[in-house]
């Protein structure tokens, strides 16, 4: 009989639950003759076209040949999720899972870090994405994040755990949108450099881990947000201010 | 105002742009008075740089007056006249409170900081005018300039020295004395400069202050060989010697101790490896161009040292990596920390040590930059160093 409950927040894994990758997808040997064949078909139709559209092919027939000589599937790789994340879906009931960590290290004592974070209003200020937290009480919040294409998220989400100095963990309502956990944790850097901080969300990517990929290129996936939203907590905490360009455009604007 | 405004390749032009105004409580507004056109503007010049955008206002190399502060800024007040390094650093992470402020965490812009750190792994300070993957903030060959962290990038300058002699405190003095210093000159030690361009120059100069026995320079230039000469530097001319065996003979059969490179990415010469990096270059398998470096390498005595000023941006292609390892060379490089440099060069020039003014070949208003562009790409035997006036 399967438990009924399981744990509100995932163990801490050795290695970043952000940097795990899924196993090398070995190709059966049909596959591997088949992707040599089709691959040289393709380059040579390319080679011979010419024009834009006969270096598409003759690329696309490059790789095709390269996977199959290999025996190594890359594309496929690189869009299957980690042991952690089947493992963390499977535990939770999930279609899937997306794990994204990251960490800085910044300048500041630990305890001014925790509680800048720990007051969930402060987090707009730093979070590109969130439009709006209200803070409901000690435990509860409700987020609005925008997601990919403009539609924005909503949840309500409550804390699991709270270490003073050391570590807030939360989860979202059963029923989000988007259903994710998360924690972050500040622990002492070495010598005299400062905080490490430390975050790690798992959601559930809304069209799986093909739309997590699209999501990426669209800078709006919650690890590339999350990556931003740490870079500019350091520049607050150190220089005191966000830096911006002004009147210069941006490279997105 | 009037500024220098990038449009593309080859392509640049004086137009009027919106003033800068403070944007953040560190900032500081400055009224340029005197702004060069370093070595590297050519480099975006000449399209060499990435995410440049049509509209962007360039110069790296400026000095002026403080017109208007942020709320934050206490150590410089409205009137004091300032240089300001090219390199735009917080002062407040670990690597400006190290004295690297060329790596500062925090002043690169957050899209700039993704695009870097994905090309480099991290990302490096960000500096004035010098594309968006670098912080995309507005250059100063302008009436008017927006100084982010001022109160760590300016440095007010007594009024008894003219511009002339304190502008290349922003850039190119610091610049070639760091690349000297990473030499780690000894005595009796012989140190070979690539490139007279004005980094070199300044970095002869700076190699004899750090107590170099002999500065032997390699270029093709007459006009800047001989200013280097001026210096007490041996020259070689690449065009009519071959330098690795002149090297080789001129130092009693060692080789230099040392090796400068002040040449950088977009290397000179009608050798094979440099016709290759053009050809690779314009098919995108490459995008520096490492004559000098490869030369140095092979140069450089067993056991000496390489210091790299000239910048890449990109990939080397073939560079003898083998040479390196097996004569167990030392490889030393970045782009300047000038904060560290401003405060000990100031003193050099108070001194009467130098007169850095020596570099500058031509004088303009600033109306005339573009012409000041193209006469430096087009005409390197005649012109070191283009100042110019708003």
């Amino acid at each position: 009989m399967e438990s009924p409950t399981y744990p509100e927040e995932i163990d801490n894994p050795t290695v970043p639950a952000g940097a795990q990758r899924s196993p090398r997808q070995p190709l059966g040997e049909a596959e591997r003759i088949l992707s040599v064949v089709a691959g040289g078909l393709l380059a040579g139709l390319g080679v011979r076209r010419g024009g834009a559209l006969g270096w598409a092919a003759g690329l696309t027939g490059a790789v095709l040949i390269t996977r199959g000589l290999s025996g190594m599937a890359p594309v496929r790789r690189a869009l299957r999720a980690s042991p952690l994340e089947d493992q963390e879906a499977r535990r939770r009931g999930w279609k899937s899972a997306a794990a994204v960590s990251w960490a800085v290290t910044i300048d500041r004592p630990r305890q001014e870090l925790y509680a800048f974070w720990r007051d969930f209003s402060n987090l707009p200020a730093i979070m590109e994405n969130v439009e709006n937290v209200e803070v409901i009480d000690e435990t509860h919040s409700a987020w609005s994040v925008k997601g990919p294409a403009g539609v924005s998220f909503t949840w309500n989400a409550r804390v699991t755990e709270d270490i003073p100095g050391q570590r807030i963990a939360w989860t979202s309502d059963e029923n989000a949108r988007v259903r994710n956990t998360g924690w972050v944790e500040f622990r002492d850097a070495p010598h005299d450099r400062g905080t490490e901080v430390r975050a790690l969300i798992l959601y559930e990517p809304p069209a799986g881990q093909a739309g997590r990929a699209v999501a990426k290129l669209l800078h709006r996936e919650p690890g590339v947000q999350m990556r931003r939203d740490l870079r500019r907590f350091k520049q607050l905490m150190e220089a005191g201010e966000i830096p911006v360009n002004q009147p210069q455009r941006s490279v997105n604007g | 105002m009037r500024a220098l405004v990038w449009h593309g390749k080859k392509d640049v032009r004086v137009e009027t742009m919106p003033d800068p105004r403070i944007v953040k409580p560190r900032d500081a507004i400055l009224k340029v008075t005197s702004t060069a056109i370093c070595g590297s503007d050519l480099h975006l010049y000449d399209g060499y740089i990435p995410t440049m955008k049509a509209g962007d206002i360039l110069g790296h190399e400026f000095m002026g007056e403080v017109v208007e502060l942020g709320a934050e800024v206490k150590n410089l007040k409205v009137g004091d006249r300032v240089v300001v390094p090219f390199t735009i650093s917080c002062g407040r992470c670990f690597f400006c409170k190290n004295d690297f402020w060329s790596l500062c965490d925090n002043s690169n812009t957050e899209d700039g900081a993704e695009i870097a750190s994905t090309l480099y792994g991290y990302t490096p300070s960000a500096l004035f005018g010098y594309s968006h993957m670098l912080g995309g903030y507005a250059g100063g060959q302008a009436e008017y300039v927006r100084v982010p962290f001022a109160d760590t990038g300016c440095m007010t300058v007594p009024d008894g020295l003219p511009d002339e002699k304190v502008l290349f405190l922003t850039d190119i003095f610091p610049t070639g004395y760091m690349a000297a210093e990473n030499c780690d000159v000894k005595p009796g030690d012989t140190v070979a400069v690539w490139g007279c361009g004005p980094v070199g120059q300044f970095a002869v100069r700076s190699l004899f202050m750090l107590g170099a026995e002999r500065v032997i320079v390699i270029d093709h230039h007459p006009r800047r060989l001989a200013m280097a000469a001026a210096a007490g530097a041996e020259t070689l001319n690449f065009e009519e010697t071959n330098v690795l065996d002149a090297l080789r003979e001129m130092t009693g059969g060692r080789g230099p101790d040392a090796c400068l490179d002040a040449v950088g990415m977009e290397a000179h010469g009608l050798t094979p490896d440099n016709i290759m990096d053009r050809a690779k270059a314009a098919l995108m398998l490459a995008t520096d161009r490492p004559h000098a470096l490869r030369q140095m390498i092979l140069a450089c005595r067993k056991g000496g040292t390489i210091s790299i000023a000239g910048v890449y941006g990109g990939m080397l292609d073939k560079v003898p990596m083998g040479a390196a390892f097996n004569k167990g060379l030392t490889f030393k490089m970045g782009q300047t920390h000038v904060q560290r440099y401003l405060r000990p060069l100031l003193t050099r020039i108070e001194n009467g040590d130098i007169d850095p003014s020596f570099i500058i070949s031509h004088r303009l208003p600033l109306d005339a930059a573009a012409d000041g562009y193209a006469m430096f790409a087009e005409r390197q035997n005649d012109v070191t160093k283009v100042v110019l006036t708003p």
